[in-house]
């Protein structure tokens, strides 16, 4: 179950906000575009803040995947449930792979 | 000079001895087109990678990275962080709703004809610009790195146009899958090495290679010597159109990648949709280790090599092999450039095989002859000639563009199109119960449409060039451009969407679209009756 999905329809808050990343992405070309002496300041030696900005979102890509595919494993539960579900009701005959007949 | 042609040897030497044992693995259509859906999630990560990393992100952003410092970094950062529209929003339905193509999701509730003939002209468009500008890329290249072998440009691109044809015609999208896994590892591995030079340039301490990167030197377009610090923003992205631009830019990286045909037919290859969510998360962590890396080298070859002796000697395209040359002799050079050979190679085949797929499957079985094929294998045979077809369309442009061609607007067209045109459409069969065949057909119209003509009239085509500018680098049109973005994203994406929301409402209400979304949602989300891998 895709996360997009499970967060449209709020039926797990525990699912990374698919939208966070967005924000944040973007909250990059915003500020060196509109504040570019503020993101030149320097934090660390030569490093300034748009550096090191931008350098964090390759961090934050990484931590939101393995946020994802962790919270992922009860939406695969969720899906096997459905099916079972969908199974007692009757709805379709499953053969041993799991695919629909 | 010899080496680089050794070692490119080598790679074509063994991508044929693949390509001929896939060949004896594709007997099927589900084999030929998907791999037998069993390639494994590590696998198709890595393929993934080989097919997204292209000639532009090695030799492109890594000499913007030696040429402007920081904000060609801009551009690294939006290469990875759109695989997590990848990894959450597409990749699992699509793997679970879907057969061969992008269309097949799309076609799932509404009325396939118009859908499908629509879709494939859009993925027939991305995927012939942007192997256009691959093989103008190729062919520039030879007549650089090899420019004592006597290999031209018309040779060149002739010879990766044959390869690719070769690939795709008889390995099917086994040989492709390999040929994209050896690259990605060869293209890896070679971008570590070099990586690992710089720092030992520096003698393994980060303070230095930043003091060095904070103060650049080199001469200006008027011959002026100075100094930049390349840690900040602003070299390329100026006043007073760069900020739309870097958000331009963004927009159309982040939802275009998850809707480039190309990467999208490779979640077919896994066989469920957990396996092609690990196949992206592989993927995001060679792609991002990739682009790091990349601006290790961009500001390698600006520190070490020099802007000026770059721009001597073939332009920033030629910054990692030259960087290359400066820190490990004519050998490192040899095999730098083999390298970049090899992952157009594999992107130029990841590009013909979603093409050609997407002809056969979609305009040639499903539109023109409803959804069966007259005789067993015969989409496979329309597949393969339409590989050939296309490559030769591919070749033929490249030589009549010539080497001196600007060709990063085919990139960034190939980008806009699918942000535009085939996002909209694949994020609101999934999640929009109303959403109707007019408002696919609109979508994908409006946003194919809006994100060509942007481009051709923004300065990429149009541009007023002094008279010491000549052949293919001058403007097609000897004008001031009307629309002033390079990057169309920030319009046509709305563009798109307005046109998919639009067309439904001026759409008769499609009952049997809504009773069939409830079906694709429990299909997409959790791989009810999805494609099943075979034996193989």
């Amino acid at each position: 179950m895709s996360s997009a999905y499970c967060c449209w329809q709020r039926s797990d808050s525990s699912c990374p906000p698919p939208f966070f990343f967005i924000a944040y992405y973007f909250a990059l070309p915003l500020l060196v575009g509109y504040a570019p002496a503020f993101m030149s300041e320097r934090v660390w030696g030569p490093v300034n803040l748009a550096y090191l900005f931008a350098l964090s979102q390759f961090f934050m890509a990484w931590i939101i995947a393995g946020l994802y595919v962790v919270a992922a494993k009860k939406f695969d539960m969720y899906g096997r449930h459905i099916m079972e579900h969908l199974r007692s009701e009757g709805w379709f005959h499953v053969d041993e792979n799991g695919g629909a007949k | 000079m010899n080496a680089t042609l050794g070692l490119f040897l080598g790679f074509i030497v063994i991508t044929l001895g693949i390509t001929a044992w896939a060949s004896r693995r594709s007997g099927s259509s589900a084999s030929y087109f998907a791999a037998n859906r069993s390639i494994t999630a590590w696998q198709n990560g890595v393929a993934v990678a080989g097919d997204y990393m292209s000639a532009a992100s090695f030799l492109g952003i890594a000499g913007l990275i030696a040429f402007f410092g920081y904000d060609g970094f801009m551009y690294s950062v939006g290469w990875l962080v759109a695989y997590l529209t990848v990894l959450l929003v597409v990749a699992e339905p699509l793997r679970n709703a879907g057969k061969y193509t992008m269309a097949d999701v799309l076609a799932y509730r509404l009325n396939p004809r118009p859908v499908r003939a629509m879709a494939s002209l859009s993925t027939l468009t991305v995927s012939t610009f942007y192997m256009i500008a691959q093989m103008v890329g190729a062919g520039a290249l030879v007549t650089l790195l090899l420019k004592d072998s006597g290999i031209s440009y018309h040779t060149a691109v002739i010879g990766v146009g044959i390869l690719m044809i070769v690939y795709v015609v008889f390995g099917g999208m086994i040989a492709t899958t390999w040929v994209q896994i050896v690259k990605a590892i060869l293209l890896m591995g070679g971008t570590v090495l070099l990586s690992i030079l710089v720092v030992a340039h520096f003698h393994f301490s980060i303070s230095e290679f930043f003091n060095a990167v904070s103060q650049v030197k080199y001469h200006d377009a008027a011959g002026n010597a100075v100094v930049k610090d390349f840690l900040a923003p602003g070299l390329r992205f100026k006043p007073p159109y760069g900020a739309l631009e870097l958000i331009s830019l963004g927009m159309a990286l982040i939802l275009g990648t998850a809707g480039l045909p190309h990467i999208l037919v490779r979640f077919y290859t896994v066989p469920d949709a957990k396996t092609a969510r690990f196949s992206v998360v592989w993927a995001m962590i060679l792609i991002g280790t990739f682009y790091i890396m990349t601006t290790v080298l961009g500001f390698g070859a600006a520190t070490i090599v020099g802007r000026d002796f770059i721009t001597k000697n073939g332009g920033n395209n030629m910054s990692a092999p030259l960087l290359a040359q400066a820190l490990g002799g004519s050998v490192f050079f040899a095999f730098i450039s083999a390298i970049a050979f090899a992952t157009i190679l594999a992107v130029v085949a990841g590009l013909t095989i979603s093409a050609s797929t997407s002809f056969a499957h979609d305009l040639w079985t499903n539109v023109i002859h409803n959804g069966t094929e007259r005789k067993p294998g015969e989409e496979r045979t329309v597949a393969r000639i339409t590989a050939f077809v296309v490559g030769a369309i591919a070749m033929s442009i490249a030589i009549v563009l010539g080497p001196k061609a600007n060709v990063a607007f085919l990139v960034a067209l190939a980008f806009a199109v699918a942000a535009s045109a085939n996002l909209p459409v694949i994020l609101f069969s999934i999640f929009w119960k109303r959403f109707n065949t007019t408002g696919a057909v609109m979508g994908l119209a409006f946003g194919l449409a809006a994100s060509i003509v942007l481009i051709f009239i923004g300065p990429s085509i149009m541009g007023v060039d002094p008279a010491t500018v000549v052949g293919g680098a001058r403007h097609f049109i000897q004008r001031a451009p009307i629309f002033p973005l390079e990057n169309p994203g920030i319009l046509s994406i709305p563009i798109g969407f307005i046109g998919a929301i639009l067309g439904t409402f001026l759409g008769a209400k499609d009952h049997q679209a809504e009773e069939k979304f409830l079906e694709l949602q429990v299909r997409a989300n959790t791989g009810l009756g999805a494609e099943k891998a075979t034996a193989h």
